[in-house]
């Protein structure tokens, strides 16, 4: 138990700091809505009510929407696109979907690959888009929700000041819809581009998103593509295990 | 009877312009139409079209579904109807 609890300390501790966010994010909206609800003369709410409400199922999604948008376009454009330098990045030339050799598929597959890369043909090429498939379906599904729910919450508002509702088709046209959803994005963006570059020059130490503090500013990748930069062969071999040995042992052939 | 259909607010916003009892003063409202047309609910809010072009705006509450507002006609687009009975 302790070593499943170790082993998977990262997803664990992120999903929790996630429940108690989202809890929050329910005391909290709760109590501004009840708010909002005496200012208008209205009765205020349970919080059921409340976290079962279109207003609440709105907010949620629209950042989640917006937080999968940007690791979707993070992995799809960090197939092709370079930052020299960033811990974020892929080397300069290894822009592209790389070969199979390189994502070890079909006869390149290692005993410890999964199956899927390795049988090769439709599943092969599933499982190698597999990541950014799910990442977007996740993106377009909370992109709905957040069109749905927001399409509810703003027509109820409407009729509260004695105003039409709008059609749903309306509703994803309109200044709301268009608003709540890119004050997301753009936080997304620039904080995705800011790491990007910021990861050429700054450094934290004994974090995989960043360069190792002694590297160089222009040594591009994390610290496993920074191993496989030789700058001679031997300085590069030297002490490093024995796995990471033959592949920076396969790179320096190629 | 009918004022018992209405918010609070709107009971009292009808007997003040009134000067008169709720029960009294909402025999004399102007609303038209007595067939519904059609009934859209938005989570607490909700609206009901009468033939013969009236709406009336209703809240769900804690005693049930009040009526807001009734007897409104569009104004300008976008802007809130106009209403002979309004919280």
């Amino acid at each position: 138990m302790r070593r499943f609890l170790r082993d998977n300390s990262l997803s664990l501790g992120f999903g929790l700091i996630f429940l108690l966010a989202l809890l929050g994010q329910a005391v909290a909206g709760h109590a501004d809505y009840n708010d909002q609800q005496i200012a208008h003369h209205d009765d205020p709410v349970s919080l059921g009510h409340y976290v079962t409400s279109s207003s609440f199922a709105a907010d949620v999604a629209e950042n989640w929407q917006s937080e999968y948008l940007q690791f979707s376009l993070y992995i799809l454009g960090t197939i092709w696109l370079i930052q020299r330098g960033s811990s974020e990045s892929k080397r300069p030339g290894r822009s592209g979907r790389e070969s199979d050799e390189e994502q070890k598929l079909g006869g390149h597959a290692e005993a410890s690959s999964p199956k899927w890369a390795r049988v090769g043909g439709l599943r092969t090429l599933v499982y190698s888009n597999s990541l950014l498939a799910i990442m977007t379906t996740i993106w377009l599904g909370s992109w709905l929700a957040q069109s749905v729910a927001g399409h509810i919450s703003y027509n109820a508002d409407q009729l509260d000041h004695q105003q039409l509702p709008l059609s749903f088709v309306h509703y994803v046209g309109s200044a709301d819809f268009w608003s709540r959803t890119l004050q997301n994005w753009q936080s997304e963006f620039l904080a995705v581009g800011s790491m990007a570059i910021l990861a050429v020059y700054l450094r934290q130490r004994g974090s995989p998103e960043s360069k190792v503090v002694g590297a160089a500013h222009d040594e591009t990748g994390g610290a496993d593509q920074w191993t496989l930069r030789p700058r001679t062969r031997n300085q590069t071999l030297a002490g490093l295990p024995t796995l990471e040995l033959r592949s920076v042992a396969a790179t320096v052939a190629r | 009877m009918a004022c018992a259909q209405l918010s609070s607010d709107a009971a009292q916003e009808v007997a003040m312009n009134a000067k008169r009892p709720c029960e009294k003063a909402v025999r004399d409202l102007q609303v038209k139409g007595t067939t519904v047309q059609s009934v859209r609910v938005y989570g607490d809010s909700a609206t009901v079209s009468f033939t013969g072009g009236d709406t009336a705006f209703l809240s769900d509450t804690k005693q049930g579904w009040r009526v807001d507002a009734a007897g409104c006609q569009p104004q300008a687009p976008s802007a809130p109807e106009d209403c002979e009975v309004q919280a």
